[in-house]
């Protein structure tokens, strides 16, 4: 090759190698629709020795080429962020790693080509997915009665008929009073047998706490009286309880969630109480018909009308003559000529036919006349096949036929085997047996050629005489 | 008579203009060749300097296998092929362009390698 020094296109180790591949569905930018949704990932360049040490340390044994490092993952803890030393080009110090040789090559490259750095716990397509698993923000009885042992007959975990009512009753009362009817009242509780100690120390938990924390994200739950007791003065209702639970399915974090609580507080201006003066709220009462009132609101629709009269009038001249074209060519479109057609009359084939007079018409039906069969000569005689007429069996030879013979009937084969039979005995039976049926064999083909022959010989014989003695005058 | 201008020219431009080989592998020529048609396309249309997709030999992974899975039967073999198809593309193209070579659709099944250079 004469050009063998010829300067490669990239120099291999001035150069930075990437994979393109898709965004990660952690990445936060996965959602962002300007950004790029395939990044560049540098490719690791690590030699086979020092991969395969690497694979052993995580329990990998196989020693082939193949590099089993891109199957591990970061064990998901929390992503934490680390600030970087330098605010500049954190990709470059990236690359600066990669790269084999002491290049100070810093390739700069936009940053959105790149995977973040930030990458969320929870993938975009995984954050709608439904939970599985233990749901430990249920309430233990929640759990307990979708538990399968729940026991439904037992009277204590029989939902109250009346829970609203109970629920309702005064609040009044005094805390230490409250205690003790909770404490009362958890036996007619629908409580878990078991948790109902554990409901009772909760609820006592809750009074010195005041407000809890405990988010009721999912209501119409059949609550205990008592809980629902310290949830009425804690108000964790939403204005958006009630609404449907299909948006709420993406799970909050505590920026979503900030979000939200704000969001209750913008809409509690548009409360009830809230709203200001209505200014077209119905009046009631009655105004006399030449009040002042009366005579400004009727002085302003005058105004308002003289504007538009105004305004038309200034128009008018053009509008005039457009207005009649307009309607003209409105009503063209609108007349729309129907063109009706007559009832044709309907003719088929054979009406059509019926009209022909006779004279001219000799109607006949087609025939199907098949092909007439050609002439088949049989390849042994050269006489057409299907001619000559079949000769049958005379009533002698009828007869002899259906005496048998003796000599034509298997006599070895035919006797039955004795029981005490030795061995060379048995061998003799098998060899005459096999004996008989090869005589038979052969005679068998003997009868089958000596027919053939004579059934071609009587043929021709036939067809010597239809040919030479048939109708010969003598 | 004319001299020649024998000052050179910086033949780095000012610009950060990089060099980039794209290698694309894939097992279907179709796919691949679309991408390929679609990056070329893409940076002519940017005025970039394009060397056209080479076309490496395709290699072709050959195994031979007896058809039975037990010994018995004629001895008749299966001849199965992969064919890897590699095609190179290289571009001159400026940093803030590159992005848009990030956003070039490909196909699923067709591998592509980007190594960067400055020029």
């Amino acid at each position: 090759m004469p050009h063998r020094k010829k300067k490669p296109f990239i120099e291999k180790k001035k150069a930075v190698s990437f994979h393109l591949v898709h965004r990660s569905q952690r990445d936060p930018l996965a959602a962002d629709e300007t950004a790029p949704q395939r990044v560049l990932l540098p490719t690791q360049k690590i030699k086979d020795e020092e991969r395969r040490a690497e694979q052993r340390k995580y329990g990998v044994f196989f020693d082939d080429d193949y590099d089993y490092l891109q199957h591990l993952r970061e064990p998901s803890g929390p992503a934490e962020l680390v600030p970087t030393d330098t605010c500049g080009a954190p990709y470059r110090e990236d690359e600066k790693e990669e790269a084999l040789a002491t290049s100070t090559t810093g390739i700069k490259l936009p940053s959105s080509v790149f995977a973040s750095e930030f990458e969320e716990d929870v993938g975009l397509l995984n954050k709608a997915a439904p939970v599985s698993g233990p749901r430990l923000d249920f309430d233990p009885d929640i759990v307990a009665a979708l538990d399968d042992d729940f026991d439904f007959d037992n009277p204590d975990n029989l939902l109250e008929d009346d829970f609203i009512l109970q629920a309702n009753k005064p609040t009044e009362e005094e805390e230490g009073m409250e205690t003790q009817k909770s404490e009362a009242e958890d036996d007619s509780e629908w409580e878990d047998v078991d948790d109902e100690k554990e409901g009772g120390s909760d609820d006592d938990k809750y009074d010195p706490a005041g407000s809890s924390d405990e988010d009721m994200s999912s209501p119409g739950k059949p609550l205990g009286a008592v809980e629902n007791h310290f949830f009425w003065e804690e108000e964790t209702k939403s204005h958006f309880t009630e609404y449907s639970l299909t948006s709420s399915v993406m799970r909050r974090n505590e920026q979503l969630t900030l979000h939200d609580e704000r969001f209750e507080k913008f809409y509690e201006q548009y409360g009830d109480d809230e709203i200001g003066a209505l200014d077209n709220a119905e009046l009631e009462g009655s105004i006399q018909v030449d009040s002042s009132r009366l005579e400004e609101v009727l002085n302003d629709y005058y105004k308002e009308k003289a504007e538009n009269c105004v305004k038309l009038n200034t128009l008018e001249p053009f509008e005039d003559q457009d207005l009649p074209v307009n309607e003209l060519s409105g009503s063209e479109e609108e007349i729309v000529t129907v063109v009706l057609e007559e009832a044709k009359e309907k003719w088929d084939c054979e009406s059509i036919c019926s009209t022909y007079s006779n004279l001219y018409n000799h109607p006949q039906l087609i025939k199907y006349q098949p092909k007439p069969k050609q002439i088949q000569l049989s390849s042994k005689t050269g006489i057409p096949l299907n001619v000559l007429p079949k000769k049958g069996l005379t009533a002698k030879q009828v007869e002899r036929m259906q005496m048998i013979n003796d000599s034509d009937l298997p006599k070895v084969s035919t006797q039955p085997r004795s029981r005490s039979e030795s061995k060379e005995d048995k061998r003799a039976r098998k060899q005459a047996i096999k004996e008989e049926r090869k005589e038979r064999r052969l005679e068998k083909k003997a009868n089958k050629l000596a027919f053939k022959l004579e059934k071609r010989r009587q043929e021709r014989e036939l067809l010597n005489l239809k040919k030479n003695v048939e109708g010969l005058k003598l | 008579m004319a001299f020649k201008d024998t000052r050179k020219t910086p033949v780095e431009p000012e610009v950060g203009i990089h060099r980039i080989k794209i290698i694309l592998t894939s097992r279907n020529v179709k796919s691949l060749e679309k991408v390929c048609a679609n990056l070329i396309r893409g940076a002519k249309k940017n005025n970039l300097k394009v060397k056209g997709p080479v076309r490496m030999p395709t290699k072709p992974l050959r195994i031979t296998t007896r058809k039975t899975p037990c010994g018995e039967g004629s001895k008749t073999w299966g001849r199965f092929q992969l064919r890897i198809h590699k095609r190179l593309i290289d571009l001159h193209s400026p940093s803030k362009i590159d992005k848009q070579i990030t956003s070039i659709s490909i196909e699923p099944g067709v591998e592509a390698e980007v190594t960067i250079a400055d020029a």
